[in-house]
């Protein structure tokens, strides 16, 4: 059985600081990390890699040559090998997600007999969680949000646990993992010595997988951007369950929020 | 010339900070109050992910990552835990490492193997309580009885003393010769019958690692746990420490460069006079100081750990290593402590405990004193001038 997680390669949150007054983004240090959603989702990968010993765990990313170091991280916490879709043609491409979704879509056909797209359900630097959505519209493949565990894969049909339900699929399927779905395993140091000496990471461009860069002309734009608002505390409410309920009712009321 | 670190440095870098930090930070004080070792679910998490054989070969159980990758490892667990890494740092860098230098292969597939992967943990007995600094004067005898030697004798302040499986004891086989062919190094597993931790020490700092007496009453080794020739013991334990010499230089900059993040970030956000302590000449003054002594040391670090991955030699710069980086991680942190003030002195803050644990850095695995003589005499023995201790 073959598993592929996709991965995204991000600016480390702790490498900069953030500027309210001045509205900007200041970058200390300009180093990326894995996208810790994606590390559930390997996590979840490789847990079926532990049950069975016939799961292939592949990571999936794309993105400039950079991207191979979290590709050969992946590796090095337990996946088998990569695949990192890059081209120098990307770069200055005004590509959307939409298009990545094909792009990478056409990387996990060219895999070939894939299963499972594992995918983090959200990224911490856009937090849009759009990408699990467009890879399954690109795949034609059903899509499984917020997957906990899997609790079954047979031949032709997955069983997950979500938060709030259980799904049943048939196979392939894409699956989404949140973040605190499990405490993903560390660096083997081991893996981490050899994982550079070998030809673990496949390297494909648009040509390989039968792209242009007009394919890649974006669905949607960037109409604006602003910082979002400082939050602000809540109200608390005191007093005794009947008093409680009253008191939050009639501010819903008076915010119009329910008309019940 | 390249003074940056290889792409495998940097992945391993960020295991052992991630190690560090994801298992070892949240037990920081189980770790200080344990009388008996760190945790055992800690220590099977650092075997799993071959925390305790990081520069050993993998094909002796290791992780392969050399000098360079156990310095980087020293540095990070010793930020988080000076105790841990003590353990750490005893059970690879002496216990094991003495067995991978002059093991034969039998031993090393026997011994060396398990120790790597962390199945065991091993311990160093050189020091007793006649003989610390002076090794030579080591009273603990080894008689030979048939094929085995009986080894009878007093070690104390031994790091891992009592959660030992393997230690390797330094014994006298001829007091005649003493130091020079009289001195032999044995492999003693510590379930042997007259092997004794007589004492816990009770110390000012790295209150998390065990330090003990251990008694050898009458000890029955089998003569193929000899490590290294008969007679030549000595000059085995004298080696195994020099090359030991530059990981805790390592540890000494992982605690110094703690402190600096600790200083740095209380400078900017303490307020006085109408402004973050940092607008001070005092502290800016502290903290460049601290900064310079921490770069240096960092330089020293791994471009000694280069000399020994790349086979060079490294004795006196391993010297250099451990006395430098001791006094820088003191001072450091004195400083650091200074910049918080009273709250550095509060035993809320992990400053009097990091300075507490950064004294022992100057005194064991050979004192200051003793690294200066190495030093010296390194130097003068160019000009044809011996110096003795």
């Amino acid at each position: 059985m073959k598993v592929v997680v996709a991965i995204k390669h991000i600016l480390d949150p702790s490498g900069f600081t953030v500027n309210r007054k001045s509205e900007r983004v200041f970058v200390n240090r300009e180093e990326y990390i894995i996208n810790p959603a994606d590390l559930n989702a390997l996590e979840l990968a490789l847990r079926l890699k532990d049950e069975s010993s016939d799961v292939e765990v592949i990571a999936l990313s794309m993105g400039p040559p950079r991207v191979d170091d979290a590709l050969r991280e992946a590796i090095a916490r337990g996946a088998d090998r990569a695949v990192l879709v890059t081209d120098p043609a990307l770069a200055g491409l005004k590509a959307d997600t939409a298009g990545a979704a094909r792009l990478l879509a056409a990387a996990v056909e060219k895999i070939g007999d894939v299963d499972l797209l594992v995918c983090g359900a959200a990224a911490l630097d856009s937090g849009a969680g759009e990408m699990p959505g467009r890879l399954s519209e690109a795949l034609g493949w059903p899509l499984l949000p917020d997957v906990l565990v899997v609790d079954r894969v047979d031949v032709g049909a997955v069983r997950v646990s979500g938060r709030a339900a259980r799904w049943e699929a048939g196979l392939p399927a894409v699956l989404t993992v949140p973040r605190d779905a499990n405490r993903p395993r560390h660096i083997y140091g081991a893996r981490a010595v050899n994982v550079y000496r070998e030809e673990l990471v496949g390297a494909w461009g648009l040509a390989e997988l039968g792209f242009t860069p007009d394919d890649l002309e974006p669905l949607t734009w960037v109409a604006g951007r602003r910082f979002p608002p400082q939050r602000t505390l809540g109200t608390r409410l005191d007093g005794s369950m009947e008093q409680a309920v009253a008191a939050l009712v009639a501010q819903l009321r008076a915010r119009e929020l329910t008309n019940r | 010339m390249d003074f940056g670190f290889t792409k495998e440095q940097q992945l391993l870098r960020k295991a052992f900070r991630e190690f560090a930090q994801k298992e070892v930070a949240p037990r920081v004080d189980a770790i200080e109050h344990s009388k008996t070792g760190p945790p055992a679910d800690l220590m099977h998490k650092a075997a799993e992910y071959g925390i305790l054989g990081v520069p050993f070969p993998q094909k002796y159980g290791g992780m392969g990552a050399g000098e360079m990758g156990y310095c980087i490892m020293m540095e990070e667990l010793n930020r988080v835990s000076p105790s841990f890494a003590t353990v750490v740092g005893a059970h690879i860098g002496i216990g094991a490492m003495s067995i991978y230098l002059e093991g034969t292969e039998e031993q090393k597939q026997k011994y060396l193997v398990p120790l790597a992967r962390g199945k065991q943990i091993g311990a160093f007995a050189l020091t007793e309580p006649g003989a610390g600094s002076d090794a030579a004067a080591t009273r603990t005898r080894a008689v030979r009885e048939g094929d085995s030697y009986i080894l009878d004798g007093t070690k104390h302040y031994i790091t891992n003393g009592s959660i030992c499986d393997v230690a390797v004891v330094l014994a006298l086989t001829d007091p005649s010769l003493g130091p020079r062919g009289g001195m032999t190094g044995f492999i003693v597993e510590s379930r042997w019958e007259g092997f004794k931790v007589s004492k816990l020490e009770d110390k000012m700092g790295i209150r998390g690692s065990p330090t003990c007496e251990i008694v050898l009453d009458g000890v029955r080794v089998p003569g193929e746990n000899v490590l290294g020739q008969v007679g030549l013991g000595f000059v085995t334990f004298m080696k195994t420490l020099d090359v030991g010499r530059t990981s805790l230089g390592a540890a000494s900059l992982g605690g110094a460069q703690r402190m600096l993040d600790l200083a740095v970030e209380w400078a900017v956000t303490r307020e006085a006079f109408g402004g973050p302590i940092a607008h001070k000449q005092s502290i800016q003054w502290m903290i460049a100081d601290m900064a310079a002594e921490v770069e240096a040391l960092r330089s020293l670090i791994y471009r000694t750990a280069w000399l020994v991955d790349t086979g060079q030699p490294f004795g006196r710069e391993a010297a250099i290593c451990k006395l430098f980086g001791s006094e820088v991680c003191s001072r450091v942190t004195d400083k650091a402590l200074q910049i918080y003030g009273a709250l550095g002195y509060s035993r809320h803050m992990p400053l009097e405990r990091a300075l507490r644990d950064a004294r022992i850095s100057e005194i064991f695995e050979g004192t200051n004193e003793i690294q200066r003589i190495v030093i010296a005499s390194d130097i003068f023995q160019k000009h044809g001038v011996r110096i003795r201790p």
